[in-house]
């Protein structure tokens, strides 16, 4: 436990005191949750604007639990791999897969910390959401989905891209491309049909839909995201992209040359 | 008893040979001092020994043990800077502290301690960020010095340090070697070596000498080296250098210009007289020592500073 709790606490206190990260992965979400619905209020009837509020809550966690996962995350492998740390620690009696763990649990509680925050600030905001004990529950399941997947890009973008800066910018530009792609700022209805194919094989997007269709309603996600097979789908993608990316984490950070 | 063996060691990368049978003995509480160029094998060496890469072929032994085995008992303190600059000098140590196996009560109580030992107890709650290079490499040291730990590795550890804080630096080394830790120093700087008890140099793949600093000097058959400083430096004063110096030789040309040669004494008038008539000042010129560099020089034809 040592070792993990180790890596855990100094990735939180890295993130926590690198300004840049907390602009990129607080203040972003946080600015445009407040400032969507304020837009909006011309076009919105005012019964269907606590449900719009609800929403954009959701799709702004979305995009710091992405911006976290895909670009801190990215960035600070790069950066320690730049640094030598990798080298120091493979000559330490240092567990890779304990190593490994602590990173990925400090990048997630780092990311929760996010979401509790933003889940605040859109209820104070007027965000009303359909809340039960059984949607809460998979909602956080999807949650859960959304982080893995992001988890696994970043661990991908990590792996092949060098440089922190590097790292950190490709992780946003996938973050944005996703996020604007997948039907978490335009309407699902509104996207052209590839970009409706790519929102629901996105597993992130369609477990944002997912979120969406439990706690604001069926109206926000578009379609039905909770189809047996589009939940086995975005399963099924969640756990291979997080398998993949821990794999090439392994083997390319921590490799023996 | 040895510390570290290593023979035979060859490592490949793809077609390229970069170590071709590297013999190496390392004895209990020695400090050892591995000169080369860049490109000559060093890191590939040291990061077989801290078991960082993994041998082509050949044997290491670190205290009887594979280097895979031996986590615990080597501190490898590799080249760039490792520390995290986010953290603080405390944080980062029991970062690597808990890295390392202990407990976090254990870790504080040797965080301290280290800490004291080297020099950083007053600075142990500012961020790494804020440090000097100096303390930066303090820190990163403490980090490959916890209690089992009974060889130290250190790759071009004094890189891009200013002269007071390389001597500072070093002095830390030479205290933890009277401690008992066997040190495996690697630098391509002269004057860093010259503390060790044994130095090697390294070429190509090999280590070609090995010995005390003083009889390496000795035996390289230098006596005594003309360093000339002058107002213009380009090829022709450098000709001029060595065609009015009795069998002199350009050991090195970049800083100033370091010429070994018979009865340089006598060749000061000779050159001040060649170097005026070509309208160029002589800035300082005096006689000094051998350094391990110009030894290194002499038997490889080769500048340690530059590949």
């Amino acid at each position: 436990m040592g070792q993990i709790s180790a890596v855990t606490r100094k990735m939180l206190q890295e993130f926590i005191r690198d300004r840049m990260a907390l602009l990129w992965t607080f203040a972003v979400p946080v600015f445009f949750l407040l400032i969507i619905p304020f837009i909006n209020a011309g076009n919105i009837p005012a019964e269907v604007m606590p449900g719009f509020k609800a929403y954009a809550t959701i799709s702004m966690t979305t995009l710091l639990m992405m911006t976290a996962c895909q670009a801190n995350l990215a960035g600070s492998v790069a950066s320690d791999t730049q640094r030598g740390l990798y080298l120091k620690m493979t000559s330490m009696p240092v567990k890779a897969w304990k190593e490994g763990i602590g990173r990925i649990l400090g990048i997630l509680i780092f990311s929760l910390l996010g979401a509790i925050l933003l889940a605040s600030l859109g209820l104070s905001y007027g965000a009303e959401f359909i809340l039960n004990p059984v949607t809460l529950i998979e909602s956080l399941v999807f949650l859960m989905f959304i982080s893995l997947a992001s988890t696994g890009i970043g661990l991908i973008i990590a792996s092949f891209v060098k440089g922190e800066s590097a790292a950190t910018h490709t992780g946003v530009a996938l973050t944005l491309l996703t996020f604007f792609c997948g039907g978490m700022v335009a309407p699902y209805a509104a996207l052209p049909s590839a970009l409706q194919v790519f929102a629901r094989f996105h597993p992130v997007s369609s477990a944002n839909a997912a979120i969406a269709f439990l706690l604001v309603g069926e109206g926000f996600a578009g379609y039905n995201p909770l189809r047996i097979s589009q939940i086995g789908l975005t399963t099924a993608i969640s756990i291979a992209v997080f398998a993949v990316g821990l794999m090439l984490y392994s083997k390319r950070c921590w490799r023996k040359r | 008893m040895n510390a570290i063996v290593a023979s035979c060691l060859h490592k490949s990368f793809g077609n390229v040979e970069v170590l071709r049978g590297v013999d190496l003995r390392v004895e209990e509480g020695e400090f050892y001092a591995l000169m080369g160029p860049n490109g000559s094998g060093k890191t590939t060496l040291v990061s077989i020994l801290a078991s960082v890469i993994t041998p082509t072929s050949g044997k290491v032994e670190i205290f009887g043990r594979k280097p895979q085995e031996a986590r615990k008992i080597i501190g490898f303190v590799p080249q760039g800077s490792f520390s995290s600059p986010m953290l603080t000098g405390r944080e980062n140590l029991m970062y690597f502290a808990q890295l390392f196996g202990y407990s976090k009560s254990e870790a504080e109580k040797i965080v301290d301690e280290l800490l004291l030992k080297m020099g950083l107890s007053r600075a142990a709650d500012r961020l790494a960020s804020n440090y000097s290079g100096g303390m930066r490499k303090r820190l990163e040291v403490a980090t490959a010095l916890f209690p089992e730990v009974k060889a130290l590795i250190l790759d071009e550890p004094s890189t891009g340090l200013d002269p007071s804080a390389r001597k500072n630096f070093l002095g830390l080394i030479k205290g933890a070697n009277r401690n008992g830790i066997t040190v495996l120093l690697v630098t391509h700087i002269g004057e860093d070596a010259e503390i060790a008890s044994k130095v090697g140099f390294m070429d190509e793949g090999v280590i070609i000498a090995e010995d005390k600093p003083e009889r390496l000097k000795r035996n390289s058959g230098l006596e005594k080296v003309l360093n000339v400083e002058t107002s213009i430096k380009d090829e022709v004063i450098a000709n001029t250098l060595i065609d009015h110096s009795d069998d002199g030789r350009m050991l090195e040309k970049e800083k100033g210009y370091r010429i070994c040669c018979n009865n340089p004494e006598e060749a000061i008038p000779n050159i001040s007289r060649q170097l005026d008539k070509l309208g160029c000042k002589v800035l300082r010129i005096e006689i000094s020592n051998p350094s391990l560099e110009d030894a290194f020089y002499r038997l490889t034809d080769k500048s340690v500073r530059r590949a």
